[in-house]
């Protein structure tokens, strides 16, 4: 949808957040 | 009146012994080829046997797992480093299309939450030129 609405520089993480959390990469939660 | 001689002479006795000498190697070469001509078939059911096996299409040695289903397959995909540095650098701006409840759980430092189905509507907060960076589970 975001390509279709002319963005045309998206990605996408490999894996999602599970690989992010895997590699030990922050994250923030909402109070 | 003399009494006949029954006691035959070997020499008499000789064509006899012949006779049953060949009697008995054709019967046994008879039934030794009844015996043989039943372990025929049997011998050619385990040959013909071999073609039934291997006729089967055989098993493959490992087979393939079950793929994930990968969502939006033809977008990019980037690694998780890549995405850090993207992060660490400002250079792009990440969208959690989780879902809110997913989202105030846990999601990357300055990222938006937004579902695909609201991005038609939410277009307007992101600009055309932002390398946006997308992550779900």
């Amino acid at each position: 949808m975001l390509i279709d609405g002319g963005f045309t520089k998206v990605t996408a993480i490999r894996g999602g957040l599970d690989a992010w959390l895997e590699a030990g990469y922050p994250i923030e939660q909402m109070p | 009146m003399p009494s006949p001689d029954r006691s035959a002479r070997p020499s008499q006795l000789a064509p006899i012994y012949l006779i049953f000498v060949g009697v008995l190697l054709i019967v046994g070469s008879l039934v030794w080829l009844i015996v043989a001509a039943q372990e025929v078939p049997a011998a050619q059911l385990a040959v013909t046997a071999q073609p039934v096996v291997a006729t089967q299409p055989p098993a493959p040695p490992n087979p393939p797992a079950a793929t994930p289903r990968i969502p939006y397959p033809g977008v990019k995909r980037v690694s998780a480093a890549d995405a850090k540095a993207a992060l660490d650098l400002g250079t792009a701006v990440f969208i959690d299309t989780r879902g809110d409840p997913y989202f105030k759980n846990g999601h990357i430092p300055g990222a938006i939450s937004m579902t695909s189905s609201e991005v038609p509507d939410r277009l307007g907060e992101l600009k055309s030129a932002d390398w946006i960076i997308t992550y779900c589970t």
